[in-house]
């Protein structure tokens, strides 16, 4: 763990409020060290202190400034100018060349005057003094930090946190550049010009599109304008009634969900009934609703159900069930709450029973309000299914007398038959008689009326049956089958009565169709008086313990419409409904009894917002219109009241419906419209990252009010308001406020809190982040770490994998490489360049979310591919189509990033590998020791591996080299891509090339070092595993603040280093740097023209 | 009176029920200037001016050209200039002193093409010179909707080359010492610049008005150095609303009227084009497009960035990206041989773009002779990386003010006579913008 807090700050602003905040305790360890360092630190005194050269000075006129001096001074170097003002800052690296030629006295040139050995000693000593002296003295500097934008990557990112939904393409904009040390996020490459403008504009306008503005609060919804409006307000409707409400299993594909209420309300109910005995006197309806998870209110309707004074036939039979509950002392809750189950299995049978005959063939079986009709005739068309492979297979069948008094009614089968299904195909239908074996037919007597009536050949006679299995053999290669009959209730030789009907295959005895393959009518005389006595009770039933809670907002086809539409299949007023008006609310149910009042006003919110998303209220009035024959001209959303009130009853019941509707619609949009600038506020304020200033909030609202007072409509002014914010410098540009003096100053909570954002989120800060921003609590080196820490774990860290290890390592961007010459490589295609993006991001999202040690980056032998990166590489397959974290990757020649195929398809050329590519990469992005760009004059090395001449690329390089002027640089690169050798362009592990050739994979390095093949290179690093971590460093902490290292950056950078060389994680080199000075602290000495001061994110 | 006369053949035309693309009238023009009077600036259609650029030089065996007038004869990389000699001024050894002296072999010597500047190799700075298409679009660019177009065909990469940004090699125009010119890589967006009108963005106004109190509130709350970046957005909002005001505007800033008032191609889709001959053909269209209805006079098209990775696949017999592999062909013959269809196919969109503009009647001359365009590389050999010559060659006549035809050859005419900034003082000249001094010359060239 590094010590925090190790600046050597001005004591009078961050010692203070270090102090301030935290009482100095004698065991905490690590403010003592942070006392210790401030009390030794040289006291920081403003911006980066000039150091002169001194006596070395005119030395280096007498000796450099010939050449390196005047007008056009040789090889730029302007000496001549630098011996007045070094500017160490930033010519460090020119300073440390000049030692180093003076060392290996390269300069003066041999023609030139030579200096004595003692001047050329005094020299190397006066720069490199004026070199630390510079260092020690400015340790610290934040350095000069140029206004950033936000990139293309920022931007979506942003917009992605703000609205929810991943809105902007990155692509969309073309402005970024490469800046500072190597990112896209350095100021001093950021330009905005017209054209960016329009862009930024062009998107805003393109989000504020996207914002859902209806009776609700505002949001955004992945879909823009009106589609967005009615998708996202269908999606909340769902998710109200997929959350609160509860339906079985009811047509094809429905998923019974939420029947737990049921048996819950019982027990609740049961629990308050027999509060004394269970010793909790006191307790509520609510509060027992609350503690077995269930609605207060659904609690308090079921209660009055149970506790009604009366009921029907068949309620009556639910309610004395529960009446008869055990008493608490005379079984367990646990107990009870068993029965209850079985209670509610009993409400099941009774839902289906009655579900399946309350609506017609076409539609989902679904017991809703009562709406039952029994005839005395009626169909089955049964599935009957069978073990795969069975020769024999039964049909089972009953008929029962729905109340129990009932004696013996009689059911004619008529015409059964069965088909079966083989080889995808139905056969024709037989008669049953033939299917069933003989002993089995007789059972049935078909062709024989008890009563003597007449009967035809195939149909038979049932009087109450329980469970009559009939076996039958399966025809061979038969997979299923149906029976097909019509069931008439005889009551002309039998007794009248209410009569169920089952036909099952007797697999999985249950209760519904969709669960079990059980099917069952319900056969009743109309006119009898059974059904007489039954009827209200069903319909009782049916309105108080209905099966589905609501029905969906968009029928089904098979759905019913409502009135006053024709609901015949295939009509046009239902066609019309499905194509036009598209939805019926129908969930009173779910409204009245399941609710709680905030859930009703976002249903009812939502509803309004889905209705008024398009031209619902016309559509409706046209049909009504049409079918009263009232005018065809008006529309929907403007009727008047005195003319509607002149219609005839029947039009002017809905048209009135629909006008009152309407208005109410209209009313809750325009009481939501003060919310909606409200909320703005707070979008402009996560947009804008700090508080706003009371003068910001006038000016946006000033904006809006203006709009509107040019009779513009609320939604179009919002979208303009939110698209204004978004195109506001203070979303664009990560503006901070300057140092009022010539000292550094410290950053204010919230632009710390963006700096950590950004650097770690690539975006806004988020809920957390921003509380502990306003609660000052920021600067308490605790609080950092542990924001800066879950931050690293949270998801949005793979935005740091991304931008950060992507830009280091050159594979940004990937999906996008064109360096594949598609001719060559087919086999590279767009999903296989994902797959290797996907590849490169999992990994080090993994390092960076599960903090590995930093050395896996190099070392680590697992790596993460998909089913196609699998086939690839030849690995093991994976069946996933996401990457999956594979290991012991390194014997398959996988793991870390050296062997991702992303890098090793970047660092090659189209046609080819290039070793010298790859050395380079090596050189630069992993040990930070790059070669000098090679002379313009350098010649090159064909373009494809396999040449006429049959010489090998690397012999073609060995001639390159061996120019002495080449030679130098090359030996430094080639040994260690020559490593590389053996993974093709595309990252394939091969072991010759195209033309049979053997692949050499060794070398040596021009300090003699032999390296052969990945494994040898990778033994190579870790013996420069200082010189990774000394790259490391200084990439971090220039993607950190944006900017190239600077002189005064090296304690910190070697700080980190060392950390890292003691197996430091990345997480507590992110913390450092977090807590860092650079990091908290801005430049001064360049305060504002006016010289006023700040007020970003001061205001309250 | 010449106002009038003007807008009587407007009215001409609209009772015609024709407004585009209407063949030009020989008698209607003479009888709306009468003969014997002088027709003044204002009735002469403005000089055009474009750059095409191509990365990574050619192969100069190829690369010449020889005689006069019809009697020119080119060398084979110039072979699809050959229908157009006597359009064309073929100019040998220029340079820019201070890219040929420039130790980076590429960054250091193509940002500065059109400007003869030192490319800063300060890592904490960007800054090269503005080239002089910008110049001019700073001068004369607002006579016209669009002050100047930027294009190109490849976007900004992203690292850096030799500790570098590649910003460096993805700008050829600067419009300013440190800022490069937007590149506009999308067709669909230029064709929107263009086309668009202005009308129906006032609410984009109502949004730019705030956001520039904003910005300039801002500014006065940062530092000195942030305010001048801030300035930036400042600027960039105020042009946007001066080209909106602008694009509102009846008519013409000047007396002359374009020919075509609407587009005569569709709108090209959003997407970026995935094939380079097609994405390099719709910029070219849409250059003439905007000096037809000359909605702007000036325009640079990089066909390539410097370092390009652009796979030329597309050509027959020729495989391999642009950069590393054909123009560091290591003198392979093969490779040479496809390296040299790269340079006929760059000068090919060069033709392309001569053959269009010679094929639009502007009255006395055609829209080529109302131009003068230049085609260029920044090195000469591009496996040498040589900077010390230039390939470039004019094309279109200045409105009559350059004779075309020509082989000029300065190679040994002395440093200081061969300098590339004599040749944009030269063409700012043309444009009628005429400077002192630009880059490092302080003279026009001599004999153009």
């Amino acid at each position: 763990m590094i010590s925090l807090f190790c600046w050597k700050a001005n004591p009078t602003t961050a010692v203070r409020r270090l102090w301030s905040r935290r009482p100095l305790r004698q065991s905490d360890g690590r403010v003592l060290s942070a006392c210790a360092c401030f009390a030794l630190a040289v006291v920081w005194s403003g911006t980066a202190r000039a150091a002169g050269l001194g006596d070395a000075a005119p030395l280096v006129k007498e000796l450099c400034t010939e050449c390196h001096g005047g007008m056009s001074p040789e090889a730029h170097l302007d000496l001549e100018r630098l011996r007045g003002e070094p500017e160490f800052a930033t010519q460090f690296r020119t300073w440390e060349k000049v030692i180093e030629r003076l060392k290996d006295e390269r300069m003066p040139p041999p023609d030139a005057p030579q200096p004595t050995a003692a001047q050329r000693e005094e020299l190397i000593e006066a720069v490199s003094r004026g070199l630390h002296t510079y260092i020690d003295e400015n340790a610290g500097d934040p350095g000069e930090i140029v206004l950033r934008q936000l990139t293309s990557a920022e931007l979506a990112y942003s917009i992605e946190d703000l609205t929810g939904v991943d809105l902007v393409d990155p692509g969309d904009f073309v402005s970024d550049a490469v800046g500072g040390a190597g990112f896209t996020n350095a100021g001093d490459a950021q330009f905005i010009h017209d054209a960016t403008l329009e862009r930024y504009l062009e998107s805003a306008k393109k989000v504020a599109a996207h914002a859902v503005i209806g009776s609700g609060p505002l949001k955004f919804d992945i879909d823009p304008g009106k589609t967005g409006r009615e998708l996202s307000s269908i999606r909340r409707i769902q998710e109200i009634y997929r959350s609160h409400g509860f339906r079985t299993a009811a047509g094809e594909g429905g998923k019974p969900f939420g029947l737990d209420v049921y048996p819950k309300s019982l027990l609740v109910a049961w629990q308050f009934r027999h509060r004394q005995a269970l010793g909790r006197p006191d307790a509520t309806l609510d509060d027992l609703a609350r503690e077995n998870g269930l609605e207060p209110r659904f609690a308090a309707y079921i209660n009055s159900v149970l506790t009604a004074p009366t009921h029907a036939f068949p309620l009556s039979e639910i309610v004395a069930g529960w009446r008869n509950l055990p008493e608490p002392g005379a079984a367990s809750v646990q107990a009870v709450r068993e029965d209850c189950n079985e209670l509610y299995g009993r409400l099941r049978y009774w839902q289906h029973l009655l579900a399946s005959e309350s609506s017609d063939e076409e539609e989902a079986a679904v017991l809703t309000d009562g709406a039952v009709k029994l005839t005395k005739e009626s169909s089955f068309k049964a599935t009957l299914d069978w073990r795969e492979g069975a020769d024999r297979a039964t049909i089972e069948l009953s008929v029962l007398p729905v109340a129990k008094a009932q004696s013996n009614p009689l059911v004619v089968w008529h015409n059964p038959r069965m088909r079966f299904r083989r080889d995808r195909k139905w056969t024709p239908y037989e008669p049953l008689r033939t299917v069933l074996s003989g002993d089995v037919v007789g059972k049935l007597s078909f062709g024989r009326h008890p009563a003597g009536a007449k009967l035809e050949t195939d149909d038979f006679v049932l009087g109450r049956t329980e469970d009559m299995v009939l076996p039958f053999s399966v025809p061979a290669g038969a997979t299923s089958g149906q029976l097909v009959v019509d069931v008439m209730l005889d009551v002309k030789h039998g007794e009248e009565g209410v009569v169920r009907c089952t036909v099952s295959d007797g697999i999985n005895p249950g209760e519904t169709v969709a669960a079990t393959g059980t099917y069952s009518v319900l056969l009743a005389d109309p006119e009898g008086s059974t059904y007489r006595w039954l009827k209200p009770g069903i319909e009782e039933f049916a309105r108080a313990l209905p099966e589905v809670s609501h029905r969906e907002p968009a029928p089904s086809d098979r759905d019913p419409i409502p009135a006053p539409f024709d609901g015949t299949y295939n009509s046009a007023e239902r066609n019309h409904f499905h194509a036009k008006i598209k939805y019926h609310r129908d969930d009173r149910f779910l409204v009245d009894h399941l609710l709680d009042d905030a859930t009703r006003l976002r249903l009812d919110q939502a509803w309004v917002d889905l209705l008024t998303a398009f031209d619902y209220h016309d559509e409706f009035y046209r049909v009504v219109a049409r079918k009263y024959d009232l005018p065809d001209d008006r529309r929907g959303a403007d009727l008047d009241g005195a003319w509607i009130a002149s219609l005839p009853d029947e039009p002017r019941l809905y048209v009135e419906r629909l006008h009152s509707d309407y208005a109410r619609a209209r009313q809750a949009l325009s009481a939501a419209e003060p919310g909606h600038v409200d909320q703005a506020l707070e979008f402009a304020e996560r947009a804008w990252r700090r508080p706003l200033s009371a003068a910001e909030r006038g000016r946006l609202r000033g904006f809006y009010s203006r709009l509107r007072n040019d009779r513009m409509e609320h939604e179009e002014a919002l979208r303009l308001l939110l698209a204004r914010i978004l195109v506001a410098p203070a979303f664009l540009y990560r503006a901070e406020a300057p140092s009022p003096s010539p000292a550094a100053a410290m950053l204010s909570e919230w632009e710390i809190a963006n700096r950590l954002s950004y650097f770690l989120w690539s975006s806004i800060p988020d809920e957390p982040l921003r509380r502990t921003a306003a609660a000052g609590q920021l600067q308490e080196p605790e609080t950092l770490a542990s924001q800066a820490r879950r931050m690293l774990r949270d998801l949005r860290a793979r935005r740091f994998a991304t931008e950060f290890f992507g830009q280091w390592f050159g594979f940004y961007r990937f999906d996008k490489h064109r360096g594949v010459d598609g001719a060559r490589f087919p086999e590279f295609t767009d999903s296989l360049k994902q797959s290797m993006y996907d590849e490169a991001i999992s990994f080090f999202s993994y390092v960076v979310r599960e903090d590995r040690p930093v050395d896996e980056i190099l070392f680590a032998d697992y790596t993460f591919a998909d089913a196609q990166l699998t086939r690839h590489y030849g690995l093991p397959a994976v069946e996933s189509i996401k990457p999956v974290k594979i290991e012991g990757t390194g014997k398959l020649h996988r793991g870390g990033l050296l062997r991702l195929g992303a890098v090793l398809t970047v660092t090659s050329a189209p046609l080819r590998t290039s070793p010298v590519k790859r050395g380079d990469w090596v050189l630069r992005r992993i040990l930070g020791t790059p070669v000098p760009p090679p002379p313009a004059d350098a010649g090159s090395i064909a373009a494809d591996d396999v040449q006429s001449d049959g010489r090998t690329l690397r012999a073609r390089l060995e001639a390159h080299r061996r120019d002495a002027s080449c030679v130098n640089c090359h030996s430094r690169m080639d040994p260690l891509g020559f490593a590389l050798e053996e993974y093709d362009p595309i990252g394939r592990w091969r072991e010759r090339y195209r033309d049979d050739q053997s692949i050499d994979n060794s070398g040596v390095l021009n300090d003699g070092v032999e390296i052969s093949g990945v494994s040898g290179l990778l033994d190579y690093l870790k013996t420069r595993r200082a010189q990774f971590h000394q790259t490391f460093a200084t990439r971090l902490l220039g993607y950190a603040l944006g900017r190239a290292e600077l002189a005064s950056d090296r304690p910190l950078l070697d700080e980190l280093a060392g950390e890292l060389d003691r197996g430091g994680k990345l997480s507590d080199l992110v913390v450092r740097i977090a807590s860092s000075r650079q990091f908290h602290f801005r430049r001064g000495g360049n305060p504002t023209p006016e010289g006023e001061l700040p007020v970003a994110g001061e205001e309250p | 009176m010449s106002r009038q006369e003007r807008s009587s053949r407007r009215a001409f035309l609209r009772g015609c029920g024709a407004t585009l693309t209407l063949p030009w009238l020989e008698s209607l023009a003479s009888a709306a200037e009468p003969a014997g009077q002088p027709t003044g600036p204002a009735h002469e259609p403005p000089i055009r001016f474009a750059c095409i650029f191509f990365s990574n030089g050619v192969e100069p065996p190829h690369w010449w050209a020889e005689g006069e007038g019809a009697a020119m004869r080119v060398g084979k990389g110039l072979e699809p200039m050959q229908p157009y000699r006597e359009d064309m001024v073929f100019l040998r050894g220029l340079y820019n002193a201070q890219a040929a002296a420039h130790k980076s072999a590429h960054l250091g010597r193509s940002p500065n093409l059109l400007s003869g500047a030192w490319v800063s190799t300060n890592q904490n700075e960007i800054r090269v010179g503005k080239s002089f298409d910008q110049v001019l679009a700073q001068t004369i660019g607002k006579q016209t909707a669009v002050p100047s177009l930027v294009l190109g065909i490849e976007p900004t990469e992203l690292r850096l080359e030799d500790g570098l940004s590649m910003l460096y090699g993805s700008n050829i125009s600067w419009a300013s010492d440190t800022k490069p010119a937007t590149k506009e890589i999308y067709p669909a967006r230029v064709y929107d610049l263009l086309v668009g009108d202005g009308r129906g963005r006032q609410s984009d106004r109502s949004v730019l008005d705030e956001v520039l109190a904003d910005a300039n509130e801002l500014k006065r709350r940062v530092s000195r150095s942030d305010g001048q970046k801030m300035e930036e957005y400042l600027e960039s909002v105020r042009s946007i609303e001066t080209r909106l005001a602008h694009a509102g505007q009846e008519g013409r800033l000047e007396g002359w009227q374009p020919r075509l008032t609407s587009p005569n191609m569709p709108r090209p889709g959003d997407a970026l084009p995935q094939d380079v001959p097609a994405h390099m053909r719709l910029m070219l269209d849409l250059i003439v497009l905007a000096f037809q209805m000359d909605k702007t006079r000036i325009a640079t098209c990089m066909l390539n960035n410097d370092l390009s990775q652009m796979n030329f696949g597309f050509l027959e017999g020729v495989h391999g990206s642009l950069h590393l592999d054909l123009t560091h062909n290591g003198r392979a013959p093969d490779l040479e041989a496809m390296y040299l269809k790269t340079n006929q196919f760059h000068v090919a969109q060069f033709a392309y773009l001569v053959d269009r503009l010679k094929a639009i009647d502007e009255g006395e001359r055609t829209l080529l002779d109302n131009s003068v365009l230049l085609c260029c590389s920044n090195f000469l050999d591009g496996d040498k990386h040589q900077a010390d010559q230039m390939p470039m060659l004019l094309a279109g006549r200045a409105g009559g003010r350059l004779k075309t035809g020509r082989v000029l050859d300065y190679l040994g005419a002395g440093d200081s006579h061969r300098r590339a900034c004599s040749l944009y003082l030269s063409l700012m000249d043309l444009m009628g913008a005429a400077q002192e001094r630009f880059g490092d010359a302080d003279r026009p060239l001599a004999r153009l």
